[in-house]
C-alpha cells in the first residue's frame, strides 16, 4: 500500500508538532449518528455498514473495517426529543455486559432515558480503539 | 429504500439499516451482519411500522412485521401500572406524611377512586381485539 511514512507531522512555523503514532492511536475508528424514533434510520457514519434495531432502546452496530481487538472504547450520547429540549432526559448509552455484545465486527447497546430504554431522536456513538 | 427482517433471540423482530455509506449491497451486508443462521428478509422499508409504541411486540411474518397482541397487552398493563403509580404517589404522600389537618378518610376515599379506574382499564386491556383497541386505551390513562 502506499502512502507517506513519518514520524511525525509539523505545522509550517515548526511551532507545533505532533508524533504520527499519536495521530493514529488518537484517530476515531468509527462513529454513527442516527435517528432511533419512527422508523429507524442511519443520518450519517463512518465504518459502519448497518444499524440493527432489536427492541426499544437496543441497538447493534457493525463496523465496516473490523476493529483489531474488542477493548475498544465507545462514548456517546443523545437527543431526547428535536421538539423541545428536554435537559434533564439524562440520556446513556449502555454496553451490556455480555461480550458477545462487543467484538471486534460488532457492538450492542442499550439506550436509555431516565433509566429506562428509550428510542431518542437522536443517538450519536463513537469507537476509539485498534 | 430496503431494510432487512429477522426474528431475534427475544421472539422479537429485528430490523437491519444499512449504511448508506457502506459499498456493500444490501445482500452482501445482510450475509456479514444478520447473526450467523438466522433466516432473513430483505423488505421494501414501507412495510416497518412507523409507529413504535409497541416495538417490544413486533413479530415477524413472512415478509412482513406484525403486532403480537398478547406482548401488546402485557406493555399496556406496563403503562397502567405506571400511570397508576403517579396518580397514587400525592395520595400516599399525604397520608405518609401524616400533615396535621389530613382528612385521612377523604385521602383514602381518593385511592379507592384510583384503584376502581385503574381496574376498569385493566378489564378493558383484557378484553381488546387488537392494537388499535390498546391504544386508544393508552390515550385515555
Amino acid at each position: 500500500m502506499g502512502g507517506v511514512k513519518a514520524e511525525a507531522i509539523s505545522n509550517v512555523a515548526g511551532t507545533k508538532t505532533i508524533d504520527t503514532g499519536d495521530l493514529v492511536d488518537g484517530a476515531c475508528r468509527a462513529w454513527i449518528n442516527f435517528k432511533a424514533t419512527a422508523t429507524a434510520e442511519i443520518i450519517d457514519d463512518f465504518n459502519c455498514s448497518s444499524l440493527i434495531d432489536n427492541a426499544t432502546g437496543s441497538f447493534s452496530f457493525s463496523f465496516d473495517t473490523d476493529m483489531t481487538d474488542a477493548e475498544y472504547l465507545i462514548a456517546g450520547g443523545g437527543v431526547y426529543d428535536l421538539a423541545t429540549d428536554a435537559a434533564n432526559s439524562d440520556i446513556n448509552i449502555n454496553p451490556y455486559r455480555n461480550a458477545a455484545y462487543k467484538t471486534t465486527s460488532s457492538f450492542r447497546t442499550s439506550v436509555t432515558s431516565n433509566g429506562g430504554a428509550y428510542d431518542t431522536a437522536r443517538v450519536y456513538i463513537l469507537f476509539f480503539g485498534n | 429504500m430496503q431494510r432487512v427482517i429477522f426474528e431475534n433471540d427475544e421472539g422479537g423482530v429485528s430490523v437491519l439499516i444499512p449504511s448508506p455509506n457502506c459499498k456493500l449491497s444490501i445482500e452482501e451486508i445482510a450475509k456479514k451482519d444478520v447473526p450467523l443462521g438466522k433466516a432473513f428478509e430483505i423488505v421494501d422499508t414501507s412495510i416497518i411500522p412507523n409507529d413504535r409504541i409497541f416495538r417490544n411486540a413486533w413479530k415477524k411474518d413472512g415478509k412482513t412485521v406484525g403486532i403480537d397482541l398478547d406482548k401488546a397487552k402485557e406493555h399496556t398493563h406496563v403503562l397502567r401500572r405506571v400511570a397508576r403509580a403517579k396518580e397514587f404517589e400525592p395520595l400516599d404522600e399525604q397520608i405518609m406524611k401524616k400533615l396535621p389537618g389530613t382528612d385521612e378518610v377523604a385521602v383514602e376515599a381518593g385511592r379507592v377512586l384510583v384503584r376502581a379506574k385503574y381496574d376498569l382499564f385493566q378489564t378493558d386491556i383484557d378484553g381488546a381485539a387488537d392494537v388499535h383497541e390498546l391504544k386508544a386505551i393508552i390515550e385515555e390513562m
